[in-house]
């Protein structure tokens, strides 16, 4: 398969990989952007970007991973435009590119952690993106204009986690064991947990609208969504209790998978196959896959 | 300060190149090829690698940053990585800074088990003048065993299942069995051809102690330096990758040091 440097964006600053989609796979199958992993360059952690691109490369899709201003291999941008504006600029350039150059005109953009919130922040900007896959990302349904309310919201995003980790998880034996090592600071914990139990009312009133307003207006254009969280990851618990309060339910529209005994940067070899084979598939479908049941569909082997 | 980021080829295998042209006018006084190290380690440094490659770059040198085969950006899955072919990666990244910088003398700078891939290109190719080894890997069993104790901490306390039946798997990537193989095998206290005429080594944990290296290469002739710069831990696994860590002491004193010796 075919692999290149691509340079676009202001002077030409920003550096990606593109991968040319295995000809004759997916004739019209839109293409993949694949924002940075928190900090990390493009190949992402574990170098799982690279491992992703080119399964879809391979089942037809053009996938570009790049390195937005001022990570990897692309200089900061010298304008004074906040990173994740910045960082959206960057994404719709990337677009226009392959627009140019391969007439491609229907994109799908993915990242995990925050990059999953540029990717989301991009398909909310930006008419031709069709599907996007935020991956282990959080505060992705809010804009940050409320930083109060938001501060709340993390306190018992953290409480349910530590919760739901202690008492639920696959991890609750490997939990409490830490505690007894003293691993973790056991105080401070316990402290959060029950902090968490009284939400401050600025997180039940300010913030509460935002999630839906964002997600109905992906929903009203078509926009497919494909959330995908690890087991232990916090921003899963994020996730559940935007869907809770908003009466977001797993629909073809927007669908949940969970990936099952996995941390936030599927740190196991069959952790990161299990990831690519969900987002391969989500896209072998175009995103019309319906959950097998129920209203989360989870995934449940690895 | 800009570089240049494409592909070159050494035998069916693809290399991503970054090109630092030299800074300053006219010609470059010489060239220095950077070799990363491998893993978890590459991810966490390649930040402070770029920031090398500019400061080499500052002082007046042509610069090639690079993927060893089957990792970063290059050809080739983790599995099908090989220390022989790395070996070739770095004679050909060598070759592709001289053609593209004009440049004839040409010095490697190596980190982790990229130190251990520099020093041992470096006796086989000869013609190198100047070699920087940064943590530099001496003993591969001991690296070995020192990836299995952290992986087996990351099993201990990540939120993974604990139970690993895959013995390639190592903090995240996939290590066949040649590759694991031949690190073993890596001593460079059995190097019997100097690899260079002089050298940078430096400490940044007691856990690297590198006194045996420095005397081996002495009595090789080899002119050496050490430095002890003590520096965070970045070749630790962290599950939390938010947090950006340059060692800038050692990024200094090592363009320093190539800056005054040439390369």
């Amino acid at each position: 398969m075919r692999e290149e440097v691509a340079r676009f964006g202001p002077n030409r600053s920003i550096v990606a990989i593109l991968h040319h989609a295995a000809s004759g796979a997916a004739p019209g199958a839109p293409a993949v952007l694949l924002a940075n992993a928190g900090i990390v360059h493009r190949v992402g952690p574990h170098r799982l970007y690279v491992k992703l691109a080119r399964r879809l490369a391979a089942q037809g899709h053009t996938v570009l991973r790049l390195d937005v201003s001022g990570l990897g291999d692309s200089p900061a941008a010298i304008d004074v435009v906040p990173f994740d504006r910045s960082a959206v600029a960057d994404l719709r350039s990337a677009m226009t590119f392959l627009e140019n150059r391969l007439g491609v005109s229907r994109f799908v953009t993915a990242g995990i952690c925050s990059g999953g919130k540029v990717a989301f922040d991009t398909a909310l900007d930006d008419p031709r993106v069709v599907g996007v896959v935020p991956i282990n990302s959080g505060l992705h349904l809010h804009s940050s204009t409320q930083p109060a309310a938001l501060a709340g919201l993390a306190r018992r995003v953290r409480a349910r986690h530590y919760w739901r980790i202690a008492l639920f998880s696959s991890f609750r034996r490997k939990s409490w064991r830490k505690a007894l090592r003293r691993q973790v600071d056991v105080g401070d914990r316990a402290s959060e947990m029950f902090r968490g139990l009284f939400p401050t009312w600025p997180v039940a009133r300010g913030v509460s609208n935002e999630p839906r307003r964002r997600l109905d207006q992906l929903l009203q254009r078509g926009v497919r969504v494909l959330h995908v969280y690890s087991e232990g990851d916090e921003w899963l618990d994020y996730y559940r209790i935007c869907a809770r309060r908003l009466g977001v339910r797993n629909a073809t529209a927007v669908r949940l998978e969970i990936v099952p005994a996995a941390d936030h940067t599927f740190t196991r070899l069959w952790s990161q196959e299990r990831l690519i084979g969900l987002v391969a598939e989500w896209l072998r479908l175009g995103g019309d896959a319906r959950p097998a049941s129920g209203s989360d569909s989870s995934s449940s082997s690895r | 300060m800009s570089w240049d980021t494409f592909f070159f080829r050494r035998g069916a295998a693809t290399l991503l190149g970054c090109h630092h042209a030299p800074q300053g006018r006219g010609a470059p006084r010489a060239g220095v090829v950077v070799v990363p190290p491998v893993g978890h380690e590459y991810v966490k440094l390649h930040r402070s690698l770029r920031l090398l490659a500019e400061l080499l770059a500052e002082a007046g040198l042509a610069v090639l940053r690079f993927d060893l085969s089957a990792t970063g950006d290059s050809s080739g899955a983790c599995e099908e990585a090989l220390v022989e072919s790395w070996l070739e990666d770095v004679a050909a990244a060598i070759a592709e800074l001289r053609a593209r910088s004009g440049v004839d003398r040409v010095g490697l700078v190596g980190v982790r088990l990229g130190g251990a891939l520099a020093a041992l290109a470096a006796a086989r190719h000869g013609g190198v003048g100047s070699l920087a080894l940064w943590d530099p890997v001496v003993d591969g069993a001991a690296y070995l065993e020192e990836l299995r104790q952290q992986h087996a901490a990351m099993l201990d306390y990540a939120h993974v299942t604990e139970a690993c039946d895959d013995e390639r798997e190592l903090l995240g990537f996939a290590w066949g069995d040649p590759l694991r193989r031949a690190i073993g095998a890596i001593d460079l206290l059995g190097m019997e051809s100097s690899p260079c005429l002089r050298s940078l080594v430096v400490e940044s944990h007691p856990g690297f102690a590198q006194d045996r290296l420095v005397t081996h290469l002495e009595r090789m002739r080899v002119d050496v330096r050490l430095e002890r710069l003590p520096a965070p831990e970045v070749w630790r696994w962290v599950e939390d990758f938010s947090r950006v860590q340059v060692p800038r002491t050692i990024l200094l004193a090592t363009a320093k040091w190539i800056g005054e010796v040439g390369a």
